[in-house]
């Protein structure tokens, strides 16, 4: 059997079933909880500029129903189109989204790139010089970061290389030098995690039978270390890159607003400040089906790497 | 008898952890021949596993040579660099382990891992790796062996994963097998047809065998010769024929006790009362002293190796470390009854 | 071999009840389990260090603000944007002033070296950019004409004296001069509120629901955990948000916010746990005696999954801490007056340019948090896992 026929069809169909009901319950909760809110979009009595009230009314048809409205609304979401905003006239946000996502994406990915470049290294070289000096250096800097919050580092950061010293813009990402902080302040904990947890599993790893087996065939230190330590410890870093998504996409709110990155993060904490409702909504419903997206391929990966699962012959 | 295949003298190993220094192996001497498969047995925490293990360095974190020559071939293998060392094994000394679960890569196919032990030490393509590996597949008798190559441990049962290690540890036709309790792991009947495998393969390999065990069934049925260990060393060490024939060390018949016909026994061996000493500070005299039924004051001095050309108490080819052996010790008594 | 003669009593049979030469040593393995977690938790050294924080950080919550002359929320304007250290002026024998020059202020430095008294000015001159104090007699005039500005005394150019402690705010004041330090206090109450707040949420709806579907079973368990895991995928800090947006800002809804939200992972232990509990003999026969559900769970299998529990919770009170100052820090958290570590880190970082040092007391104070309560939680899983100790 080859990695690609062990693509079970039957489990990525339910899979995607199962996703496709969380995401109707991030729909539906979001739609209650934005129903809930005293003012909020889906109430027609309140002091809006007229444009937007009547976008508004356009759309979701405020004199309906609540079940109507409900229906309205999924029925934009599954059209891609996510309404007007609450706040803006004649601004969707759709186009806030668009707006927002070259930044939020261009540091998001740089980020990931950070936490897998520098976090599984830095766990390698722990692992192998164990209980010396740079176990010692990397794990205390991972303590550090894992403890430290990205917004103290961001801040701390930009006042030390910013401002005192002037080494990098202290907002705005008109220069490459304008990524480092935020990608650094974005990454810190993940980083930090992903080198814990690489180092604890190449341990453990090392620890098992078949690298026993693998010493006594006579193969090198090192290509047991590569071929057989390596690649299975790597499996179950696999499994966090999903949550480090998440947490990349929820660390940019704070880091996005600290160095004046117009990204949807941004755009996010905006609205909530400004009561946008339904810009809260259609960028939450936007995070959550990228995320879902994100799993999904985490979980693929996985099954590329690990022979012994098969999702295909689950109770 | 020709000179032997191996030939180990005065082995010590320890283990540094932070409850203590563990004294695994305390002197240990081995004597292996070309073709021979000699048995070692012992309760759990005897030092089997360390003294083979010690045999090619493959000591688990913590574990270190103190002591010993191994002479195979003119070369001692305790003085040989790690590196050197790798080309000992699992080309001129394979290993088998216990758990046939946990000792295969669970993410790389069967036939890749054999391919990498024939790559490693013979000058050979990757085709005629692939060719030899379904060879020897069929030298173990797996079934289907060329689709069989391509799966991956878990496709396989447990019997099956040990035919595979046993595949693994003859790939390049080792002068000698270290299987460390190669059936523990396994169900009755799948023992029995690996051990029988095992002599097939030795007859037909000439290779020698060092067998770990529990199991004083496996070695009547497999041994030729065997070595009790107890607390780091040598109690017993005998043909198997003479050591069944007339135990002399009362670890030994305690052992041999609790089994009525060992040819009948599958269990492992815990018969004689109390525990195994804690290796950390282990006995001063006769390790097995404080729960020998026989055991003299003079026990709280080691008591030397016996050697049956010197004492008219043992066998000519038996040896053993108990004082009961020396011809001043007063006879042999039946034991109590328990 | 020749070997030494031996004495023909060494011969003589031990009596077994006496003296055996070596008697089997027992080993550790009598030794407790939980004297064995607690012996190896007292070894962990940064684990120690953090739970001395932690008791630290309590007590200085708890009884800090009580003995402070100071609220977090009373204001004085003339005293704002103090620095917990200085460097005095020497205007005459026994007069100090403290120079601002952020906002070209001078400050009365009192008898025992607290900054007390904003000094009024007696002439500004804005067009030579000079603003002049008549101080015991001298005439002290601010030049900041020039940066950084300078002072003179008299005519001549006066220096700094050696650094000096702030004692009537220890760690200074901020932008609307509330002191700092009380302020800090309270930010670690809310903290610790919020931790107790979490681990007291998660504690009952984590044990019960992951306590139900392990002990229950079957369709149940199944789509007990499939809830489980749409929770999961869901971020939580979206969801806190989401939930603070609905409930409005305010410290009831963080703490309501996040006492809901972390139950997940110790569901899934205390699920986890029970499986595995669950297959031993003794639940089977509580079972057949006739023992309900709850008493099964609250009898048998909490006390065998105490460690596991333990450290979930141990993990999990940083996390909540992270995410009130992280919400109060966007500005979605507590509400001003109130003080959390996230607003005054926000507040510091307004007045960054000026006053740095604003910037360090929230930050140092939420960083040692976390670092102590992982710390903690790092040993306790160490030492819960004996396997980890060799
Ligand atoms: N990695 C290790 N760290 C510390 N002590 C060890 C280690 N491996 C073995 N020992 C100790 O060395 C002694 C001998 O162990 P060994 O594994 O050789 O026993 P064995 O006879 O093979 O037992 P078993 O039948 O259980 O395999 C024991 O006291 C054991 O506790
Ligand atoms: S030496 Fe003594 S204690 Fe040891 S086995 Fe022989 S009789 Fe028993
Ligand atoms: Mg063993």
């Amino acid at each position: 059997m080859t990695g690609a026929s062990r693509l079970p069809l039957m489990w990525l169909a339910q899979r995607i079933g199962m996703m496709l009901l969380t995401l109707l319950a991030i729909i539906t909760l979001t739609f209650a909880l934005m129903h809930a809110v005293p003012g909020g979009p889906f109430v027609s009595e309140k002091m809006l500029a007229p444009e937007i009230e009547a976008a508004l009314n356009a759309k979701f048809g405020l004199d309906q129903p609540i079940w109507r409205q409900y229906l309205n609304y999924l029925g934009g979401v599954l059209t891609f189109d996510l309404g007007p905003s609450f706040k803006y006239p004649g601004v969707s946000v759709n186009s806030m989204i668009a707006d927002g996502l070259a930044v939020t994406a261009q540091t998001g990915l740089l980020a990931m790139i950070c936490v897998v470049a520098v976090g599984v290294p830095a766990g390698i070289v722990a692992a192998l010089n164990r209980g010396r000096w740079p176990d010692t250096l990397a794990m205390f800097l991972a303590s550090l970061g894992i403890a430290v919050p990205s917004y103290v580092i961001a801040t701390v950061a930009l006042y030390i290389f910013a401002l005192r010293l002037g080494w990098t813009p202290a907002f705005g990402l008109d220069d490459w030098r304008g990524y480092i902080l935020p990608v650094v302040a974005l990454s810190g904990f993940w980083m930090s995690f992903v080198a814990r947890l690489t180092r604890s599993n190449l341990l453990e790893t090392m620890s098992q039978d078949y690298i026993m087996t693998a010493r006594a065939k006579g193969l090198p230190a090192r290509t047991v270390m590569l071929r057989h330590g390596l690649r299975n410890s790597l499996i179950p870093v696999v499994t966090v890159l999903g949550p480090v998504v998440a947490n990349l996409l929820t660390g940019s709110f704070v880091i996005e607003q600290i160095f004046a990155l117009p990204g949807i993060g941004r755009h996010f904490v905006q609205s909530i400040t400004n009561r946008d409702y339904t810009a809260i909504m259609g960028i939450t419903i936007f995070y959550a089906v990228f995320l879902m997206l994100m799993i999904l391929i985490v979980d693929l990966l996985y099954l590329w790497l690990d022979p012994r699962i098969s999702y295909g012959d689950r109770k | 008898m020709t000179a032997p295949l191996l030939s180990l003298r005065d082995l010590r190993t320890e283990y540094r952890t932070d409850r203590g220094v563990v004294q695994a192996v305390r002197g240990v001497e081995l004597t292996l021949h070309r073709g021979e498969i000699l048995g070692l047995v012992g309760e759990s925490g005897s030092g089997k596993s360390v003294t083979c293990m010690s045999l090619l360095k493959l000591l688990k974190r913590g574990g270190h040579i103190t002591s010993g020559t191994a002479d195979f071939d003119g070369v001692d293998l305790l003085s040989l660099s790690d590196r050197a060392l790798t080309r000992v094994r699992g080309d001129r000394i394979g290993v088998i382990f216990q758990d046939p679960m946990s000792a295969l890569n669970p993410t790389m196919t069967v036939g890749r891992q054999i391919v990498e032990v024939l790559m490693q030490h013979r000058r050979i393509g990757k085709n005629a790796a692939r060719a030899r590996a379904v060879e020897l597949f069929k030298l173990v008798r797996i079934p289907s062996p060329e689709t069989r190559i391509d799966n991956y441990p878990h496709e396989f049962s447990g019997g099956m994963r040990q035919r595979v290690m046993i595949a693994i540890a003859l790939a390049c036709e080792p002068d000698i097998l270290i299987a460390d309790e190669p059936t523990t792991a396994l169900d009755v009947t799948i023992q029995r047809q690996i051990l029988a495998l095992l002599k097939e393969l030795r007859d037909r390999l000439g290779m020698a065998i060092i067998l770990v065990t529990h199991d004083l069934g496996v070695i009547a049925e497999t041994a030729d010769r065997v070595m009790v260990l107890y607390g780091g060393q040598v109690m017993e060490e005998a043909p198997v024929a003479d050591l069944f024939a007339a135990p002399q060390h009362p670890y030994t018949r305690g052992l041999l006790a609790a089994i009525p016909d060992p040819r009948l026994a599958g269990r492992p061996l815990s018969p004689v009362r109390g525990s195994p000493p804690d290796m950390r500070s282990p006995p001063p005299g006769c390790p097995f002293a404080p729960r020998c039924p026989r055991a003299m004051r003079i026990c709280a001095t080691p008591p030397p190796m016996y050697d049956g050309t010197e004492s008219a108490r043992l066998r000519p080819t038996q040896r053993s470390r108990c004082w009961l052996a020396d011809t001043n010790a007063p006879a042999p008594t039946p034991e109590p009854a328990e | 071999m020749t070997r030494p003669a031996i004495a023909p009593d060494m011969w003589l049979p031990l009596d077994p009840q006496t003296g055996r030469p070596g008697d089997p040593v027992v080993g550790s393995a009598s030794l407790g389990f939980w004297a064995g977690v607690r012996s190896r938790l007292w070894r962990h050294r940064p684990a120690m260090a953090g739970l001395g924080f932690i008791i630290l950080l309590i007590v200085a919550a708890v009884f800090g603000p009580m003995l402070s002359p100071y609220s977090y929320f009373q204001q004085n304007l003339e005293l704002s944007n103090l620095p917990p250290v200085y460097r005095p002026y020497t205007v005459a024998e026994g007069v100090q002033v403290h120079v601002n020059t952020s906002n070209l202020s001078l400050y009365e430095v009192g008898d025992g070296g607290g900054l007390t008294g904003l000094l009024r000015p007696d002439g500004r001159d804005m067009i030579n950019r000079q603003t002049t104090w008549e101080i015991a007699g001298k005439t002290v005039v601010l030049d900041y004409g020039q940066r950084p500005a300078v002072l003179t005394i008299d005519g001549e150019v006066a220096q700094a004296g050696g650094r000096k402690l702030n004692r009537r705010n220890p760690f200074g004041t901020d932008q609307l001069g509330r002191d700092v330090l009380v302020r800090q206090l309270y930010g670690a109450r809310i903290s610790l509120l919020v931790a107790a707040a979490a681990v007291l949420a998660n504690f009952v709806i984590g044990v019960v629901y992951g306590g139900v579907s392990g002990l229950l079973g079957g369709r149940v368990d199944a789509v007990m955990m499939r809830i489980v895991e749409i929770v999961a995928t869901i971020p939580l800090t979206l969801y806190v948000i989401l939930m603070m947006v609905v409930l409005q800002s305010g410290l009831l809804s963080v703490v309501l916010a996040i006492g809901t939200v972390y139950w997940v992972d110790m569901a899934r232990v205390v699920r986890g746990q029970i499986l595995t509990l669950k297959s031993q003999d003794y639940v089977a026969a509580a079972r057949t005696m006739g023992a309900s559900t709850s008493r099964i769970l609250f009898k048998h299998l909490l006390p065998n999954a105490f460690g596991p529990i333990l450290v979930t919770l141990t993990m999990l009170i940083p996390s909540a801490i992270f995410i009130e100052s992280f919400m109060s820090f966007i500005g979605l958290g507590v509400t001003p007056p109130q003080a959390s570590w996230g607003t005054l880190t926000s507040e510091a970082v307004e007045t960054l340019r000026a006053y740095p040092h604003q910037l360090f007391f929230p930050a140092v104070a939420i960083s040692l948090t976390m670092l102590a309560f992982n710390f903690l939680g790092d040993g306790l899983r160490d030492a819960l896992d004996p396997r980890l100790s060799s």
